[in-house]
Order: structure tokens, then C-alpha cells, then sequence
């Protein structure tokens, strides 16, 4: 079956119209920082510290590149910063949807309770809990650590939400079904749920795999030690710190950009290639067969 | 049974997760020193172990020399707050004296007034400027210096304007509108905005309000009364001439909204001003930037000036916050923390902080420093470009960039007065008093109210929020 | 009645089981935490050491602060208006990106959407002054028109509305993408039918897909709900005197006032005033949106 079953040209003029001027302005909008930061990465010392807004750079140069390479070791930020984000997000991706699983039970006695406990974990500000996180993870022997890195958001509210609003669109006939046939329920829970739901895992895998990559609240309050720091500290660092009253090595626009893309980069590219997996949405019409 | 291994799988997954790596610390024989450093120490994680090597050396103590570099304020108060014990921390002034109002820190004042390395070293002057009812709670870092008027003297020598003579509120306007003219004229740079000044913390406005003798601050007069010179009638002149700039086109509108990176680079990079108050480390700082660039002197030549003449005929410079060491209240060795403290007041722990470890970042051949390539791009800075030692003569750094000492230099001219601001005997809630001094200004500056008015309602504000009385 | 409930309980207990974990680890890392910060709410302000109680006395400090005052309305408008607007403009946006069938067009668009979140605030916020510069690239455009060049960033009537466009471009890719997800999975045959039955693609659309998204959309409420009250990072890297009283929002006064002036019990007194906001809030979009109604 062709997933092409929806014929563009049945919207009417006016809001096809509507459509391709939206889509524009959004490309538009979002690409056109990003073309920036694109840009001045390219562009040269001089030319990239000059004010105003660079959109094309003009000679293209990989000098920023070069110097970011040499400034500082990012290879080893790089396998911390996969390695740590990773292995924490197969673990929140499996405890997040085993908490929606239980959370979209029908009947489930006691549920709206429990959906009260993981709701409130979300309305905690961190600055109500930073040194209390801080304490936990010291007692548990987790500062400087990976283990803290991957354990601390091992499962969130978000993602228990999220993941239970996808189960809940599988219709419970199946898991009915299944019931009478004999099936456990974690048989029940990998068998149809996790299947079915692949582009739900898949979302919040992926979008905890972002979080993870970016995350500096947590990598600096839990890790000091600079060989266990991951990239986005050490973008920060690059883009902050060096600009200290005293003042060292001066660092070009061109090359703090040049950071940035490199540890944006992965990502995106990340992100392209998933898309597909999302669009090819929950097969519930194949399983059915 | 499958359903109840998957359980215990899953219950196991999270107490390893938790539990297991719980390691317990390993109690080492001889006493541990624990320091939480800021920016001083290693640029990075190897630098940083021999830099703790070093100071082992020096002192003869076991010390663990942990490094924040990101975060540090933030981190800092977490580690505390959680009950970790460190023997000696970094700070700045203003975390010192509500840290010491707080009752976190040992009380130093017997140690250092017994110290025989802070007799020798230290400036009492100084010592002064860090005293809270007499009383010490802390040690430096390194010798604070000031932002002063910087000015890029290629430029202005173009335009044919003697610097030397610039001593009034109006001098300088004139010399910014001339400069202003040319470079609109004459290179076709429009609009060109002469003078950037950072005005989120009206951090660099004091070489301005020394032309009316008033510093920036919170200050307790005789009587005990708390009061805020910018917001007296005699800063008026002040305000009102930071106004005329703006309406005229001579200030940065990006003097608002921008960074002070943006200000760096517009001023030796792009070269789109060519004046604003910077740390006198940066004159030398712009110039050797410059040189890497090519640009230097021909293009760009900053020169430090020590800004307005007061009605006394000095000239008034605010020395920079305090970056100091302190003992916490729940220090295991304060002893031994003080040793460390005294050795960064000595010639030798000057050198550490400043040019760095010996055979890394630099090498001495016949009593001459030579950097190392590390050492060169270290930039003689591991945490005090300008070491507290007043033993310490920066000439044994070598080379300095080109204007920077004579920026220094202007600091120990008999009519100028470098002091810090006022913190109101150590209460002042300095990030209140920013923001509501930069907010009246920035409205007045831009020309919304008058002079008047705007320091009217700063001053009501300021009482308000019990800044002053 | 007690007895039905016994043995609902146990039918399900399997599930209260795989529960324990969870909740294990949302009270270690969560509820412990937060009971630390909420004891220091009512201790004195001190970082080391034991702190004595201080009663209500850090809540009435913030609550008499003006500061903090100001920063409750700009936080509420700020929040609200993001919320509305992210959820809005992230269905919207879903569903023009579904009417496309170029699987590649669609996949490219969505990653430039999806961009802005990538990237760190402190990024976004130095390209936003960029654009919104006097020779920004709005001002030039504005400038085909005739207009004299505005001062955007430091002008107050634009200060919220681009605090909250920020967040709008930051956020709308992330969201959109969760209603592309739940547009995915429909059921395809639905369509195939109401074809068969002649409906047109508006009918399809009104009747098949916005329906369909009725839970998502509830899910995605109930999670905006949270955050309204909790904007800090673009009014951090965008705050400047001229603008700072319309978008001081409640984080940044707990940052500023609190934390890096080392005052634990005033910010975490600050800090339980705005999770007591955010609680209540959500409560009320809880109910409002029958969230915990079965489908």
C-alpha cells in the first residue's frame, strides 16, 4: 500500500496558498540564523569578528575549524558526550515508557495519584532543588562521575507523558485480546505496546538524546573534572569564559561558530534521518492483518 | 518465572544505577588540602595536576587543587550548600562579605596581621580595601587593577586631537564629535558612534563622575547614614552629559544592549569606536591583538587615560572587586589553608599565578623568563596577571604588551585615586544596585527624562529597595 | 465497594511493582531534593553551617519585594502568551507540513524548523541582536519601506513581544514535531474510507486529523501548562537596563536575587512561590482539559 493516499490537490487555492507562504517564512525565519552561524564558521578572523550579519562567507575559509581543532582536544568531549547520552537515553526511553505504560492502564485504581506524583515532579524548579540534587548525588558517591551524568533524568515527567498519550491511541482491544490469549503483561508491553508505538520511542529517544547532548546544568553541577566534560561545556567555555576580565588567547568569532556547528552537527544530522522513522508512523492497520 | 525476572531485572538496573557506584572515600595518611579554585590553576586537566604539583612543592602540603571552570558561582554555592568541606575557596568581594555576614568563614584577621609573608608582601592599602569592621575574612588572589578611559590613538592622531589635553566632560565631548566628523567624512563610516560604555552594571562610568568627584556605590557617612553619590545633584553634569553623547550620536547605542566582547572587537577589530573604559590589562591586550592582526600601530594604538580631572584635581579610577581566597567555617585544615594563602602572596607564588609552571610554560635562561609555545598562549595568566607581591616587579614576566604598563602605571600617579566602589560596609546588594542605577540612567541617557527626574527616581528606588537611607 | 477495590488492586498489582522503580528514582533525585530546598525556604539565609528557622520570614521578604512583584506579571504574561502561541503555531505548522508529499521537501523543512532548538540560548540570543540590530537585517528591510531605523532591542513596547517570538522560534519546531508524530499514527484507513465516501481533503482534515489530536493536544497543554511560569534563559541572554523591569520574570529574580547572592532561603522561598503557581495552574489545565478522563 502506497502511503500516498492524500491528494495535495484537493485543499483549496487560498489555503494552499496560505501553506506555501507559511512554510516559506518558516524556512526563512529558522534557516536564516543558522545560515549565520554557518557563515561566519566560514568566514575569516577579521571578517568574522567585524559587526553586522555575515550570510555568505566571503572567501569561505576553514581557518575556524583549524583553530578549534588545535585550541582545544574536542575528541574526547565528543565520546564522553556520545557515550553519556547514549546509554541514558536507552535507559529513559525504557523506564519512560514502562511509567506510560502503567500510567494509560484503564482502571487502573489509584491512577490519578500516580499521575499526580510524576506531574509534580515537573513543576519543581530546579532552583528549588539545586543543592538538595547536589547532596544526593554526593551521598551516592555519583560527583564526577558518568554514572551521574546518565543516572540524574534517567526518566521525566515529559517523556512519561508523552509516551503515555502514544499507548493510548492503540486501541485497547488488542491488549484485551492478548489478555484472554494468556499473554503477561510485559508480554503484553513489549509485544504490541513498544511495537506499535516505534515512532513514539523513537520521538522521545530522540528528543532525550538532544536534551542529553546539550544538557550543562547537569555536567556542571556533577562534574569538576575537565577529562570528563562533555561538548556543550566545553562550547560554553569556549564561547564565555576565555572572555575574562584579565583576558588570554583571544578567540575568534569565526571559530567559537565553528564549535558551535560542530557540536550542533551530529544532531541534525541525527535528526534528518529519524525523520523518516517518524513518518512512517504506528502500523496499526499491518498489525491488524 | 519470566514476569517476575523481568521485575527484579528491572529493580536491579536501578539500584546498580545508584547504589554500587556509592564509592567510600579512601582516608589518606597525611592531611588533604582541599582548595575549590576558580580561574586559578591549569588551563587544563593536565596543566592543572602540575600546577598542583607545584604548589606541593612550595609548601610541603598534600593538596587537592580542584578546578570549576564553568559555573563557578553556581557551583560554588551548590558544593557548600550540600555540606562538601573545602580548607580554602575562591570568591569575589561581594561573595566574601555575605559569606562572612552569613558566619561561613574564618574570622583571618590574627592570622594575617601575624602573617610575616603578608607583612612583607602586601600593601596595607589593600588590606584596607578588604576589611569588614576591621576584621578579615579573606586573602588575595592577586593585585586588582582598573578600568580606565581606553583610546585608540592611531585614530585620533589622524584626526590631528593632543590626548594630553583632555582633562574635562567637554574636552572629551569635543574630541569625540571631531573624531566623529572625520570618520564620517573623511572615511565614509556612517554612522560612526565614537565612545561604547558597558551600561548594564555602569560598570566603566567612573573616570565620567570623577570630573564631580563622586564614585559609584553605596556609601556609610559619619552619622551612619547610607547614601549614593551618582544619584546626588552634583552628578547631575554627569548625567546630563552622558545624554548629549547619546542624543549626538557620539555613544554606541549598542552601549545598551551589547556585550562587552562586542565592545572589545568594535574597538580593535573593526576599529567602529574609538574610545571606552577598559580594564588597564586590556590597553595592552587591544594592542597585542592588533599586532596578530597586522593592525598595530598603524591602525590601532590604544593608550590608557586616567579620564576627568575632580574638582580637587585628582583624578578618580575604580579598582576592580576583589578576586579573593577565604576559609570556610567548616574548613578541616584552616591551618594549612593559610599556608597555601600566604605562599600566592609571596614573589614565587606570584610567578605560579601569573606566568605559569616553570618548565611548561616558560624556562629561565640567565635570571631571563623565555615562554614555552603552552606558555605563550597562556598569556602569563593562570589566575593573577598582576601577582598582590608588592616584591613582584612585572619585569620578570618579560615583554609586556605594548601599552600596558603605562596603563598600569597611571594608577601610582600622585593625582590619581584608585579605590574601589562603595559596598556600603559590606551591604550592599550590588546586583539591586546595578540594576537600578543602569535602568535610570539608560532611560535619561536615551533622552525619555531629564537628568532631574531620572536621578530623582533612581534615588527613590534605591531607598525603596533600602540601598540607602 | 472495598472489597472491589482490594481486588482491582491486585489484579493490577504487576503494575504497582514496575511502579516502584520509578518512583524510587523520582524520590531520590526529585522529591528528596525538593523537600531540602522547601525546609530551607523557611530557615535562614546561610550556606554553611546549620540553619536556623526563620519561620515565613524569607516569603514575606520576596513577597514585599517590588521587584519580585513585577516579575509575577511579567512572568504570567510572557509564559501565557508563549503557551498559546507554541501550541498554536505548532498545529498549525503540523498540519501545513502533512499537506506535503515530497517526503524530502517535508523531512528538510522539519529539520530547519527543528533547528532553533539545537542550538544554545546564548547562540540564539547573540543572533537575535544581530537581526534585531539598528542595521539589523530588520531595520534594512524595514528600510525598503521608508522607516526609520528602530531601536528594538531597547525600545519597551518591543520588549516582550520579542522575548516571546524568541521562544516561539526556538520551540515551535520541538512541538510540531510531537503533533507530526500523533498525525502519523492515524489510521490510514480512515482515510481510504472517507475518500470512498467523497469527502474532500478540508473535510479530511476537520473531521479525521484534528480530532484524532484531541488527546495529543491535551497532552501537549497539560505540558506547556508547566513551563509558564518558568521562562528564564532567553530573558537572561536578552535582558538589558532599558528593558529589564517588562521582562524580569520570576527565575531570573530567583538567579539574580537568590542564588548568586547566596541566599538559600530566599531563593528557594522564591522558588516554592513559583512551583505553588505552577502547580496550581496545572491543576486547573488538568481539569479543564479532562486529562485524566479515558478516551
Amino acid at each position: 500500500m502506497k502511503p500516498r493516499l492524500i491528494r495535495k490537490d484537493q485543499l483549496p487555492i487560498p489555503i494552499r496558498a496560505f501553506n506555501i507562504l507559511m512554510l516559506l517564512l518558516v524556512v526563512v525565519l529558522m534557516g536564516l540564523p543558522m545560515l549565520n552561524v554557518l557563515s561566519v564558521s566560514l568566514s575569516t578572523q577579521a571578517k568574522s569578528d567585524s559587526p553586522g550579519m555575515v550570510l555568505w562567507p566571503n572567501p569561505p575559509t576553514f581557518e575556524g575549524y583549524q583553530f578549534i581543532w588545535k585550541y582545544t582536544n574536542l575528541a574526547t568531549p565528543f565520546f564522553n558526550t556520545v557515550y553519556v547520552s547514549v546509554v541514558g537515553t536507552v535507559l529513559h526511553v525504557i523506564l519512560a515508557s514502562l511509567a506510560g505504560y502503567i500510567l494509560c492502564q484503564p482502571n487502573l485504581p489509584l491512577k490519578k495519584g500516580m499521575t499526580t506524583f510524576v506531574l509534580l515532579t515537573m513543576t519543581v524548579p530546579y532552583e528549588l532543588t539545586m543543592i538538595g540534587i547536589y547532596a544526593v548525588n554526593k551521598d551516592l558517591g555519583l560527583i564526577n562521575t558518568y554514572t551521574g551524568l546518565i543516572v540524574n533524568g534517567m526518566i521525566s515527567g515529559f517523556s512519561v507523558f508523552l509516551m503515555r498519550n502514544y499507548f493510548q491511541a492503540i486501541p485497547q482491544s488488542l491488549a484485551e485480546s492478548a489478555r484472554i490469549d494468556g499473554a503477561s503483561e510485559l508480554r503484553i508491553f513489549s509485544a504490541i505496546y513498544l511495537r506499535l508505538a516505534l515512532s513514539g520511542l523513537l520521538t522521545i529517544g530522540t528528543l532525550e538524546l538532544i536534551r542529553r547532548w546539550n544538557n550543562i546544568t547537569m555536567t556542571v553541577t556533577l562534574i569538576s573534572d575537565m577529562k570528563k566534560w562533555t561538548l556543550p561545556v566545553v562550547l560554553r567555555f569556549i564561547l564565555f569564559d576565555q572572555t575574562s576580565t584579565s583576558g588570554t588567547s583571544y578567540i575568534f568569532a569565526n571559530a567559537k561558530m565553528a564549535a558551535v556547528v560542530l557540536t550542533a552537527l551530529p544532531l541534525i544530522v541525527l535528526y534528518f534521518f529519524t525523520q523518516s522513522f517518524f513518518s512512517s508512523g504506528i502500523m496499526i492497520g499491518s498489525i491488524k492483518e | 518465572m519470566n514476569k517476575k525476572r523481568m521485575i527484579v531485572g528491572l529493580l536491579i538496573l536501578l539500584m546498580i544505577s545508584l547504589g554500587v557506584f556509592a564509592q567510600g572515600q579512601v582516608d589518606k595518611s597525611t592531611v588533604e588540602v582541599k582548595v575549590l579554585a576558580g580561574v586559578t590553576g591549569g588551563k587544563d586537566e593536565a596543566e592543572n595536576k602540575l600546577f598542583e604539583e607545584e604548589m606541593e612543592k612550595a609548601t610541603g602540603l598534600n593538596i587537592t587543587w580542584e578546578k570549576v571552570p564553568s559555573g563557578y558561582d553556581q557551583v560554588l554555592m551548590q558544593k557548600l550548600g550540600a555540606g562538601e568541606q573545602y580548607d580554602l575557596i575562591y570568591l569575589n568581594q561581594f561573595q566574601m562579605y555575605t559569606l562572612a555576614k552569613q558566619g561561613a568563614l574564618t574570622d583571618l584577621t590574627d592570622r594575617i596581621q601575624n602573617s610575616k609573608v603578608y607583612a612583607e608582601n602586601v600593601d596595607k592599602a589593600e588590606l584596607e580595601k578588604i576589611g569588614l569592621n576591621g576584621k578579615y575574612y579573606a586573602g588575595f588572589n592577586k593585585l586588582e587593577v582598573f578600568p580606565l578611559v581606553n583610546v585608540n590613538k592611531a585614530i585620533t592622531d589622524k584626526v590631528g586631537i593632543n590626548l594630553d589635553s583632555l582633562d574635562t566632560l567637554d574636552e572629551y565631548y569635543q574630541m569625540l564629535k571631531e573624531v566623529k566628523t572625520y570618520m564620517e567624512t573623511k572615511e565614509g563610516k556612517k554612522p560612526y558612534y565614537p565612545f561604547f560604555t558597558y551600561m548594564p552594571d555602569i560598570w566603566d562610568l567612573q573616570p565620567w563622575f570623577s570630573s564631580v568627584g563622586l564614585r559609584r556605590g553605596v556609601f556609610v557617612d559619619a552619622s551612619g547614614k547610607k547614601y549614593a553619590p551618582y544619584v546626588s545633584t552634583k552628578a547631575k553634569p554627569v548625567w546630563e552629559w552622558l545624554a548629549k553623547l547619546y542624543k549626538e550620536g557620539l555613544m554606541d547605542p549598542a552601549s545598551f544592549t551589547g556585550k562587552t566582547g562586542d565592545m572589545r572587537s568594535k574597538m580593535w577589530q573593526s576599529q567602529d569606536i574609538v574610545m571606552d573604559v577598559d580594564w588597564a590589562a586590556w590597553t595592552g591586550l587591544y594592542n597585542n591583538n592588533a599586532r596578530t592582526a597586522g593592525t598595530y600601530p598603524a591602525k590601532v594604538n590604544v593608550v590608557g587615560l586616567p579620564g576627568t580631572k575632580g574638582p580637587d584635581g585628582t583624578y578618580m579610577l575604580e579598582q576592580g572587586g576583589a578576586s579573593l581566597w577565604a576559609i570556610p567555617s567548616n574548613a578541616k585544615n584552616p591551618d594549612e589553608a593559610f599556608e597555601i594563602l600566604e605562599y600566592m602572596a609571596t614573589k614565587e607564588g606570584g610567578l605560579l599565578l601569573s606566568a605559569g609552571i616553570e618548565g611548561h610554560d616558560y624556562t629561565m635562561k640567565n635570571g631571563k623568563i623565555e615562554y614555552t609555545e603552552v606558555g605563550k598562549s597562556h598569556a602569563k595568566d593562570h589566575g593573577a596577571p598582576f601577582p598582590i607581591s608588592t616584591q613582584f616587579d612585572l619585569s620578570l614576566l618579560g615583554e609586556m604588551n605594548p601599552g600596558v604598563l603605562e596603563s598600569v602605571a597611571i594608577g601610582q600617579r600622585s593625582d590619581v585615586e584608585v579605590a574601589p566602589m562603595g559596598y556600603a560596609n559590606g551591604e550592599l546588594d550590588t546586583r539591586k544596585y546595578y540594576d537600578i542605577m543602569s535602568k535610570w540612567m539608560t532611560d535619561c541617557i536615551m533622552g525619555k527624562i531629564s537628568a532631574d527626574a531620572a536621578i530623582n527616581g533612581a534615588e527613590k528606588e534605591l531607598r525603596a529597595n533600602k540601598l540607602i537611607d | 465497594m472495598d472489597k472491589q477495590l482490594v481486588r482491582q488492586i491486585k489484579k493490577h498489582r504487576i503494575f504497582y511493582l514496575l511502579f516502584i522503580p520509578i518512583a524510587l528514582y523520582f524520590i531520590i533525585f526529585t522529591y528528596y531534593p525538593f523537600f531540602r530546598g522547601l525546609i530551607m525556604s523557611f530557615q535562614e539565609n546561610r550556606l554553611i553551617g546549620t540553619r536556623p528557622f526563620a519561620g515565613l520570614e524569607n516569603y514575606k521578604l520576596v513577597l514585599s519585594d517590588p521587584s519580585f512583584l513585577s516579575s509575577i506579571l511579567n512572568s504570567l504574561i510572557i509564559g501565557f502568551s508563549d503557551m498559546v502561541l507554541y501550541f498554536s503555531l505548532a498545529l498549525l505548522f503540523a498540519l501545513v507540513l502533512n499537506e506535503i508529499t515530497q517526503k524530502k521537501i517535508k523531512q528538510g523543512i522539519q529539520t530547519i524548523a527543528y533547528i532553533p532548538y539545537l542550538l544554545s540560548w546564548a547562540v540564539i540570543g547573540g543572533v537575535w541582536a544581530l537581526i534585531f540590530d539598528l542595521d539589523g537585517l530588520v531595520n534594512r528591510f524595514l528600510a525598503l519601506f521608508g522607516t526609520e531605523p528602530i531601536f528594538f532591542l531597547a525600545t519597551p513596547a518591543y520588549a516582550r513581544p520579542l522575548i516571546i517570538a524568541m521562544g516561539v522560534w526556538r520551540s515551535m519546531g520541538y512541538f510540531a514535531l510531537l503533533f507530526t508524530v500523533a498525525i502519523m499514527n492515524i489510521d490510514r484507513q480512515l482515510f481510504e474510507a472517507s475518500r470512498i465516501d467523497g469527502a474532500s481533503r478540508m473535510m479530511q482534515i476537520r473531521k479525521i486529523i484534528v480530532p484524532s489530536l484531541l488527546p495529543t493536544m491535551k497532552t501537549i497543554i497539560v505540558l506547556l501548562s508547566i513551563g509558564v511560569l518558568t521562562h528564564f534563559d532567553e530573558i537572561y541572554v536578552m535582558v538589558n537596563p532599558a528593558n529589564r523591569s517588562l521582562i524580569n520574570t520570576l527565575l531570573l529574580y530567583v538567579y539574580e536575587n537568590g542564588i548568586l547572592n547566596f541566599r538559600t532561603g530566599s531563593a528557594s522561598a522564591g522558588a516554592t512561590l513559583v512551583m505553588i503557581g505552577t502547580v496550581l495552574f496545572t491543576a486547573l489545565i488538568r481539569r479543564l482539559t479532562e486529562y485524566d478522563k479515558e478516551e
